[in-house]
């Protein structure tokens, strides 16, 4: 009876550290990666709490619509942070599992994803605004083409996890492959890991609208993907969108932190602080490609996905074979 | 090839009776023979002769090799028309439409004959005066814009209000996907009236207004200024005075290259360029405060001479600050020309085709990164540059790249050039000239006065009548006829990527609108 208690104590413990983890840390990440940039070109940048201020100013404000929009306008920003917090729920952060788990959920990770990029292509699609039309059409074709990229790469991981299926009882499962992992892993998997996280950093650059493929700090909207989609947003509602953008960036981080180095520690406090770390230094990576290179043109957007889709299959292709799952065919 | 024309130099001070008139037929076909032979049109604009009730048609001409320039006039009624000249010379084509928007004679065939600028509010004017003298000036109304059709097609309409609030202009952009097949311009919006301001202003006012008619060449201005009113008064400037203005022009120079520079790398997100430069930029501003008292050099060149000369503290620490940017300039420069996504942005994207540069008569860096060596201190040299070279820098494909390329060099050349006039600066203390020049000019009632403005070349014009009155001011800046190489360069490119050409470019509003 007190095993089965503390058990309950201890999961709660985990599952609130995960949802504070979730829902409370993304804008500082984001305010880490401003603050980076800024002392990188030698300025003083603002403290890293600011995106907090950002929100709290941005939600005491009223919201404007235009008269040209409809409902799929108002409901997008919350749909955009539902997907976010609900694809959160389904990557193990900090701890062993994540609190919703069950076989084949890698699916529903990539198109509850999807579902939050839908609505805010949808709402921009609403305003009628040029620039909006030209940012969803990029969006859009960016997106499927990094599709088939996200899925190899899911694959790869169901394919790791698919070694110990008996585990938790879930076979294609984030929570399944991760928590299974340990740093040992990378000394058999190494080879089909390595291509796999630089296919997933690039994702994480490209699905988060960082440089070089969008730059979040830009004015010009004709240059912009992200941005010019929720230009006419305003209010609590581009805070939604900007706080749903920060959470999709810290999912994105915390599953990458997690294939790159799966260690977890007995204790919670010293599984959270190498979160925090883990999620830190993929902050400093990804301000330092921002740092490093400029913006690409954006006809050579689709050669870096190629790019990234070849590492991901050859991460399918080295488990696969690792896996010794082509052992039976005949040579 | 400008035989037939009045041959003068730049600021010499001419008189209007020995300028040869000719039927406006013949002017056409006299401008048209002199750019078939090489020429370069300045200028192509009209006065109202109210008292006569005529209008006179000035043509000026350049011949760039030679030195020399050229001008001849032709008087016709108001409300007359003649073949248009932008037919034949497509350089002709905004000064045509703006003879047409402001004395009203109709260029027969003009092939884009659209407003130029927005008329002046009646409020603004003096009373009795009106500007623009065309009825169907619908700017910002029904604009007649070129539109293609087709279900592929899409358009974006961007402005008149700035996305960095720098000044307004409207762009239609026509595309087939993210490639711009058509980019059409509206400008005028900001048509303040000022070639009618400075014509009622006193002339100790005039150079304030002259040098607020693109407030970010203002040293350029006023030195274009200065030295029509010196030449038209026969004044002399001291050689230290020329040096300090020279100076003054290659700072402004400086200035706004480099802060083109880190705008260039701020619009392909390489933050560390766009922070450098940005900063060093700071250092020229300074040094225009340094000399006249006004970061963006107002209040420091005047007819004359210069209002205050260096004392010499101030001009060790300048050379002190020369030197230590000169260091980081060129550390920075070498990190933004080597990084490769940074070249691989600016390379081949919106070209100007030599070609069009000559045809349409472009000028300054976008000129020259075409490959056509325009250049007034070389060309039309006045005063320090007579007796001081300048290097020109050339590009090749007229692509970003070598917009920013050219820049970098001039950069480097208007450095070393700052430093030596420093070094070289006397001592001596010129008093402030304060010549009168109330009275009317003695030496001559015409003047063309050429400078290089950063962002190439700034004509000034004055026509007197016969009480020594100024009754005509002319006013073009190097982005009136460039902003047809925006037009041009961006056809067929990224419309991704067309706020790197337009900062490359870096065109005037102010200047244009007047």
């Amino acid at each position: 009876m007190m095993a089965e208690f503390a058990w309950l104590a201890e999961t709660l413990m985990q599952r609130t550290i995960q949802m504070f983890i979730l829902i409370v840390l993304p804008p500082m990440f984001i305010g880490i990666i401003v603050k980076l940039k800024a002392v990188a070109a030698g300025r003083k940048g603002p403290p890293i709490w600011q995106p907090y201020l950002d929100l709290a100013r941005l939600s005491r404000k009223g919201v404007v619509y235009s008269t040209a929009t409809g409902q799929v306008f108002r409901w997008a920003p919350l749909l955009v942070v539902a997907s976010s917090i609900t694809a959160g729920l389904i990557v193990p952060m900090a701890g062993f599992t994540a609190p919703i788990h069950f076989s084949g959920d890698l699916i529903v990770f990539a198109y509850v994803l999807a579902l939050g990029r839908l609505a805010i292509i949808l709402a921009s699609l609403d305003t009628g605004s040029a620039f909006e039309g030209m940012g969803a059409s990029r969006e859009a074709s960016f997106a499927a083409l990094a599709e088939p990229t996200m899925f190899l790469i899911l694959v790869s991981l169901g394919l790791l996890g698919h070694a110990d299926p008996h585990k938790f009882g879930v076979e294609w499962s984030l929570t399944g492959t991760l928590a299974q992992m340990e740093m040992i892993t990378w000394a058999h998997y190494g080879p089909a890991l390595l291509p796999l996280s630089f296919a997933l950093f690039v994702l994480i650059l490209l699905e988060n609208s960082r440089v070089p493929f969008d730059d979040p700090t830009t004015h010009l909207e004709l240059t912009m993907i992200h941005e010019v989609m929720i230009l006419d947003h305003s209010g609590p509602d581009l805070a939604l969108m900007e706080y749903g953008a920060a959470v999709k960036l810290l999912v994105f981080q915390s599953l990458l932190g997690r294939i790159i180095f799966p260690h977890h520690f007995e204790s919670q406090w010293a599984d959270v602080v190498t979160f925090v770390i883990k999620i830190g230094v993929l902050s400093v990576c990804v301000t330092a490609v921002e740092v490093g290179m400029a913006r690409l043109k954006m006809n050579r957007i689709p050669g870096i996905l190629l790019g990234a889709f070849i590492l991901a299959a050859l991460s399918v292709v080295v488990m696969l074979v690792e896996m010794g799952e082509f052992r039976g065919l005949p040579s | 090839m400008i035989d037939p024309f009045k041959i003068f130099r730049n600021a010499e001070p001419l008189r209007l009776s020995d300028i040869p008139k000719v039927t406006v037929d013949v002017l056409r076909a006299r401008t048209f023979d002199a750019i078939q032979g090489g020429a370069r049109l300045v200028s192509w604009f009209g006065q109202d002769l109210p008292g006569r009730n005529l209008v006179r048609i000035f043509a000026i001409v350049a011949d760039d090799p030679g030195q020399r320039l050229g001008v001849l006039i032709a008087e016709v009624p108001p409300g007359s028309a003649y073949r248009s000249l932008a037919l034949d010379v497509p350089a002709a084509d905004r000064a045509e439409r703006e003879l047409f928007e402001q004395c009203g004679i109709r260029p027969e065939g003009h092939p884009w004959l659209k407003p130029v600028r927005h008329p002046v509010p009646a409020a603004k004017l003096e009373p009795g005066r009106k500007l623009g003298t065309v009825p169907e000036n619908n700017i910002g109304r029904d604009y007649p814009f070129w539109s293609l059709a087709g279900d592929a097609v899409h358009e974006v309409g961007v402005g008149p209000i700035h996305a960095g609030v720098i000044g307004p202009g409207y762009f239609r952009f026509s595309c087939v996907g993210e490639r711009i097949e058509h980019l059409e311009i509206m400008l005028g919006f900001e048509h303040r009236g000022a070639e009618e301001m400075v014509l009622n202003a006193n002339p100790a006012r005039q150079p304030v207004l002259i040098e607020s008619i693109a407030g970010d060449a203002a040293v350029a201005y006023a030195i274009a200024h200065s030295q029509a009113m010196e030449s038209l008064h026969g004044i002399e400037v001291s050689l230290h005075d020329e040096a300090l203005r020279a100076f003054a022009l290659e700072n402004e120079r400086l200035a706004y290259h480099v802060g083109d520079l880190g705008a260039l790398a701020g619009d392909v997100a390489y933050w560390p360029s766009a922070a450098y430069f940005g900063r060093l930029r700071g250092e020229f501003l300074n040094t225009a405060m340094d000399l006249g008292g006004n970061r963006q050099g107002r209040y420091f060149v005047r007819p004359g001479g210069v209002r205050r000369s260096l004392a010499h503290a101030t001009k060790v620490r300048l050379i002190e600050r020369f030197r230590s940017a000169s260091q980081q300039i060129s550390d920075c420069l070498e990190q933004m020309f080597s990084s490769l996504s940074v070249l691989s942005r600016f390379e081949s994207s919106a070209c100007v085709r030599r070609e069009d540069a000559l045809a349409f008569g472009f000028v300054g860096p976008v000129a020259r990164a075409s490959g056509v060596g325009v250049d007034v201190r070389i060309d039309h040299p006045v005063g320090f540059w007579q007796r001081h070279d300048a290097e020109i820098a050339l590009g090749v494909e007229g692509s970003v790249l070598d917009r920013a390329t050219i820049r970098r060099r001039e950069i480097e050349r208007s450095l070393a050039l700052c430093l030596r006039i420093l070094e070289s600066l006397t001592d001596e203390r010129s008093a402030p000239v304060r010549p009168d020049f109330g009275t009317s000019p003695k030496r001559g009632d015409f003047c063309v006065s050429l400078v290089e403005s950063w962002r190439g070349q700034v004509m000034l014009a004055y026509v007197y009548d016969d009480q020594g009155k100024l009754v005509r001011f002319k006013s073009q800046d190097p982005s009136f006829q460039n902003w047809n190489a925006m037009q041009l360069a961006n056809r067929g490119n990224a419309i991704s990527d067309f706020p790197v050409c337009n900062k490359s470019c870096n065109l005037a509003y102010n200047g244009h609108d007047l």
